[in-house]
Order: structure tokens, then C-alpha cells, then sequence
């Protein structure tokens, strides 16, 4: 297991390179001169080129690449070209918000969506499934600013339940949560139904409900047990989605978390935090699909690590 | 006399157990999902009304008119108007006619990449299959969305660069898609048999295996239309797509939440019901397809 780990830890390493050739040439594809950009409009040709020596802007490609490397591996993320922060201090600030939004929506999407799926597997064909699958396709084509719009439109606006944007207090995170969960919750749903559908076709469910147990227990202890197997791996999937969707939804919310600061950052231009989030959200997936990995292993005991 | 009787009897026989060819068994399936049709119907009426709303419409999209702004919904303006006295449903026909350009062509562009290298990948395995793989397994790691931000962040918003980046997320599923499919077909008897008979590496991958493939690719073109239209939307919505003037559906949505708190629901309904129901129909159907194609996932039997 340990030994499993570690290689699929060393694993990352060359995907991790990858993504940082990808990030680090971003800086070079972006048109227009990043160094007259920093200095500003009404820089000298001298500011501009002193801009350029500080930034080491002017040093040769490869030199530059292997600092970006150095930099960000010891975290040195540099400062924010719009605000002069510094970018390690905007993310560590930004990450919070964006992860608890994220566990949150996690949470509730997929206990609702297990629970919609294997109702609908039980009743595969009657019309508890036709509902739960309607709502299901229905919430995978939501356009989820649309759906944060219209919660917020009846729960804030017309109820007065919640506050429209923002982070002040815990309740703040009802409305992006559910936001943000319902494609998950869907795909959740469609995923455990077909899954369970497979498993109670096979023999050791048949053996199970022919000596005796009741239906209650042979669906939600057996089936489901063995029906978890691939639905983690998709659990693991849309972790991933969920991070990406979190960045619509928190700019519907005007959420402080990472998606914010990346769109906000894209449209200056500020390349210095473009990098480092982009670098951070590629590692936050790589994790995530390990940990799936290592989830895997735990409910299958079928697989063994060596 | 007997040899009639038997005649007629093997012609019965023969009838009965006669093959439907594949594509009336296809169109056999397809019929029996009765919403999976009603949601190509209704794709195929929103692809004449979009191209020909300008003959229907007594409004441009982009007609301003300063006596009307944001009025709702009216006899006049059936789906009110915005900020700048312009017809919102004559914007959304234009809009429907930009997302499904959008979607389709999008989409065109990351099945034909998809489709080659997933051939490729699959019929001369080795490190072709090995490095394209690989790439696509880190493509693959992304969610759609950011790997899509992460484009424009390089190009810069606008609709081009939009139908670049959700075309380069679309390109590693064809190709695990296609490659799987070659791999199986590349082992089988007529595709044995063009190789015995001299054909080419190209004609056998693209006139022999690709046809097998095919039905599988349209499947996942279908339902990727409909993921593209909301991407494409989505990148509208935070600023990132089309420019706030055009419109686009999700950009729209952007400009209508400004007068939300202002009670004009319109602003925002109709262009989110749009894209819902668009996208809808492009899911829904694309199961109806998967569905009919793939005789084990009857679940009708």
C-alpha cells in the first residue's frame, strides 16, 4: 500500500510538468508585452525596461521557466500585478471559502442523489423513477447561473430568507451550496440508479432475498454496497466538476473563493495570479483522483495494491 | 405437393426470423422513446426558428427604442424588453442561432481531432497510442469549465476563441471513444479481410472501421452539443465569453441580474429557460440515441 502510494505520487510528477509548461508559456502566449502592461500607459521606454530586469522578464526562456519552477515549488507566488498583494496571501485567503463551499455542495448532492438513485432503481419503471429521472435530467441541463438566480430571486428578494452575495455567516452558504450541487446531485442519481439496476440482477441478491432477508435490507445493506464501487470513482469525477462549476457559481453569489479571484484576475490580466491558481487548481485534481484511488481499495477488496 | 407445403413453411421460417438491417432496427427502437423523439422535435423547430425568426419577428435584435426599456412581457413584446428598449425575443432567436452555432460547430471541430487521433491511437498502438493516451488522460483530469477559462485566459474572451476552447475540451473524449472502437474492430474478419486484400492503412481506418465506430460518435455528439451550449454559456455569464453586447444567452443572463432587484424577472428567465431547455432537449435525445443504438441497454425488455 505505502509502496502503492508512493509511485502513484511519482506518478504525478510528469503530469505536473506538463501542466506547468502549459502555465508557464500562458505568460508568453498572452499578446501585448507584460512588462509595459505592469509599468502602466504612461511608462518611458526606461520604466518599462527596468520593469522588465526586475521581473527577469528579459532573461532567456528555459532561464525563466526553471525560476518559475523554483518559485513555485518554495511557494514564492510573487505579488499580484494589479494590487501588489501577495498572491500566496490571496489564494491561502480565497481557499477557504471555495473548499467549504465545495464540501458542502458535495455533501448534500450526493446522500440526496444516492437516495433518489435507488429509489428509482427499486422502482425502476413505475412512476417514482419516471419522476426521479426527469428531475435528474432536468438538474444536468440547469444551467446552475441560472438556478442560483432564480433561488436567490425567491429566497432572498422575495422571502427575505437569505442574503444575495457574499460571505457573513454560515447560512450565506445555503443558497451557492445547493447551487452548485444540483448537477452533481443529478448525475449522482442516474449513476447509483443504473448502477444499482446491474447489481440486483446478480445471483448473490437472489441468494440474499431467498433466505429470508427483508427487501429493505437486501436493497440498502447488499446492493448498495456493491453498487458503491463505481459510484465512488464518479464521486471522485465530480469532485473535480464541482471545483470547476464553483467558479460560475461563486461569481453569481459575488463568493471571496479561488473562482472569483481567477476571473477577476483573467480579465486584468494579471498573469502572476492566473499562474498560481492555475497550478493550484491542477494539483488540487490530481489529488483528488489519488484519493479516489485510494477509496477504491478500501470498498473493493478485490483489488490489491502491490 | 409436400414440397410446396415445405416451401411455404421454410418461406414462413424464413420470414420470421428474417435480420432487420441495422438501421430499421435503429429507427424501431428510437420510435418506442416517445420523449427522446419529442426532444428532436423540438431541437429541429428551434433550428427553423432560429435561422428564420427575421421573417417572423416584426423586431431586429439590436433595435434600440428608449420610449419601451425594460417593459415586461406585452401583447407587443411577448418576452418584454431590456434596458435599452430591445426585444428580448428577438435577441433570443438571434441567441438561439448563436449557441446552436456555437454548440455545433464547436463540437464539429473536437470530433474531427477526437475522432483522428483516437483512430490513430488505436489501429498503430505503440507510443502513438502511448503519448496521445497520456495526453488525453491529462486533458481528461480537468473539468470541461476550467480547462475552457484556462484557454480564454491565453486567447481572450470572444465568440471564435469561445468555439476554440470548448472544441480543444471536447477532443480527448472522441478520441478514448474512438480508440476503444478501433481496437475492438481492428482484430475482425472484414477488417482481416481489407488488409488481405492490399488495402491501405487510411482506407482501412477511415472508410472500414471509422463506419463501425460511427454510431457510437454521433451518440456522444449529440449529447456533447448540449454540454457545449451550456459551457459556451457559462463563460458568457462571468464575463469570459462573447462580448456583453452580443446576444448571447448567458450574456444576457449577466446583463438582466443588474435589474433583478428591480422586479424584472424577464431579463434573466427567458434566456436561463432557453439555454434549460435547449440543453434539455440535446441530453434527452442523446439518451434516446445511446439508447437505440445499444441493444443491451434495453430496458424496456
Amino acid at each position: 500500500m505505502h509502496l502503492y502510494l508512493i509511485r502513484r505520487l511519482l506518478a504525478m510528477l510528469p503530469v505536473l510538468w506538463m501542466i506547468s509548461i502549459f502555465v508557464f508559456l500562458f505568460v508568453h502566449a498572452i499578446p501585448g508585452d507584460p512588462a509595459r502592461m505592469i509599468a502602466g500607459e504612461q511608462a518611458t521606454m526606461a520604466d518599462v525596461e527596468a520593469v522588465r530586469r526586475a521581473l527577469k522578464l528579459d532573461e532567456p526562456l528555459l532561464i525563466q521557466y526553471f525560476t518559475f519552477v523554483k518559485n513555485t515549488v518554495t511557494l514564492d507566488l510573487g505579488n499580484s500585478l494589479r494590487t501588489g498583494e501577495s498572491v500566496y496571501d490571496m489564494l491561502a485567503r480565497a481557499a477557504g471559502p471555495t473548499f467549504l463551499l465545495a464540501i458542502c455542495a458535495l455533501g448534500w448532492s450526493v446522500i440526496f442523489g444516492l437516495f433518489v438513485g435507488v429509489i428509482s432503481a427499486v422502482h425502476s419503471g413505475k412512476a417514482a423513477d419516471h419522476i426521479g429521472m426527469i428531475a435528474a435530467v432536468s438538474g444536468i441541463s440547469m444551467p446552475n447561473f441560472w438556478l442560483g438566480l432564480l433561488l436567490m430571486q425567491f429566497f432572498s428578494l422575495k422571502l427575505g430568507w437569505a442574503g444575495t452575495s457574499g460571505f457573513n455567516s454560515a447560512s450565506d452558504l445555503i443558497l451557492p451550496s445547493l447551487t452548485l450541487g444540483s448537477g452533481v446531485a443529478a448525475v449522482m442519481a442516474r449513476f447509483t440508479r443504473s448502477a444499482v439496476i446491474e447489481v440486483v440482477r446478480e445471483d448473490y441478491i437472489r441468494t440474499a432475498r431467498a433466505k429470508g432477508l427483508v427487501e429493505r435490507i437486501v436493497i440498502w445493506k447488499h446492493a448498495l454496497r456493491n453498487a458503491l464501487i463505481p459510484v465512488v470513482t464518479m464521486i471522485g469525477l465530480q469532485f473535480g466538476f464541482l471545483i470547476g462549476g464553483s467558479i460560475v457559481v461563486e461569481r453569481v453569489f459575488r463568493w471571496p473563493g479561488l473562482g472569483s479571484v481567477l476571473v477577476e484576475a483573467i480579465q486584468f490580466r494579471d498573469f502572476a495570479v492566473i499562474q498560481a491558481e492555475l497550478m493550484l487548481f491542477s494539483l488540487q485534481f490530481l489529488l483528488i483522483n489519488l484519493l479516489v484511488d485510494i477509496l477504491y481499495g478500501f470498498i473493493n477488496p478485490a483489488i490489491r495494491y502491490k | 405437393m409436400t414440397t410446396l407445403t415445405n416451401d411455404t413453411a421454410q418461406n414462413a421460417l424464413v420470414k420470421d426470423t428474417k435480420m432487420r438491417s441495422p438501421l430499421s432496427e435503429f429507427w424501431r427502437r428510437l420510435k418506442a422513446r416517445r420523449l427522446a423523439l419529442f426532444a428532436g422535435g423540438l431541437l429541429g423547430l428551434l433550428f427553423v426558428f432560429a435561422f428564420a425568426a427575421p421573417i417572423f419577428l416584426p423586431f431586429t435584435p439590436d433595435a434600440f427604442d428608449y420610449a419601451n426599456t425594460l417593459k415586461e412581457p406585452s401583447f407587443l413584446h411577448w418576452a418584454g424588453t431590456d434596458e435599452f428598449g430591445r426585444d428580448v425575443l428577438a435577441r433570443l432567436m438571434f441567441g438561439a442561432k448563436l449557441s446552436l452555432l456555437i454548440g455545433s460547430s464547436s463540437v464539429t471541430i473536437g470530433a474531427v481531432i477526437g475522432v483522428t487521433f483516437g483512430l490513430f491511437a488505436g489501429y498503430y498502438g505503440g507510443w502513438i497510442d502511448a503519448v496521445t493516451m497520456r495526453i488525453a488522460d491529462v486533458l481528461f483530469a480537468f473539468p470541461g469549465i476550467l480547462l475552457a477559462i484556462g484557454i480564454i485566459a491565453i486567447l481572450g474572451p470572444g465568440i471564435l476563441n469561445v468555439i476554440i476552447a470548448v472544441a480543444i475540451f471536447s477532443v480527448p473524449a472522441f478520441a478514448r471513444i474512438v480508440r476503444g472502437g478501433t481496437l475492438g474492430l481492428k482484430e475482425s474478419t472484414y477488417v482481416e479481410a481489407a488488409r488481405a486484400a492490399g488495402a491501405p492503412d487510411r482506407i482501412i481506418m477511415f472508410r472500414h472501421i471509422l463506419p463501425g465506430i460511427l454510431g457510437a460518435v454521433i451518440v456522444y455528439f449529440t449529447m456533447r452539443v448540449g454540454t457545449s451550449i451550456l459551457t459556451a454559456a457559462s463563460l458568457s455569464f462571468i464575463g469570459l465569453g462573447v462580448e456583453p453586447s452580443v446576444p448571447e444567452w448567458g450574456a444576457m443572463l449577466s446583463a438582466g441580474r443588474e435589474y433583478l432587484m428591480a422586479g424584472k424577472w424577464h431579463l434573466t428567465f427567458f434566456p436561463g429557460f432557453a439555454i434549460f431547455l435547449t440543453v434539455m432537449c440535446f441530453n434527452v435525445f442523446g439518451d434516446g440515441l445511446r439508447d437505440a443504438l445499444d441493444p443491451k441497454l434495453d430496458e424496456t425488455k
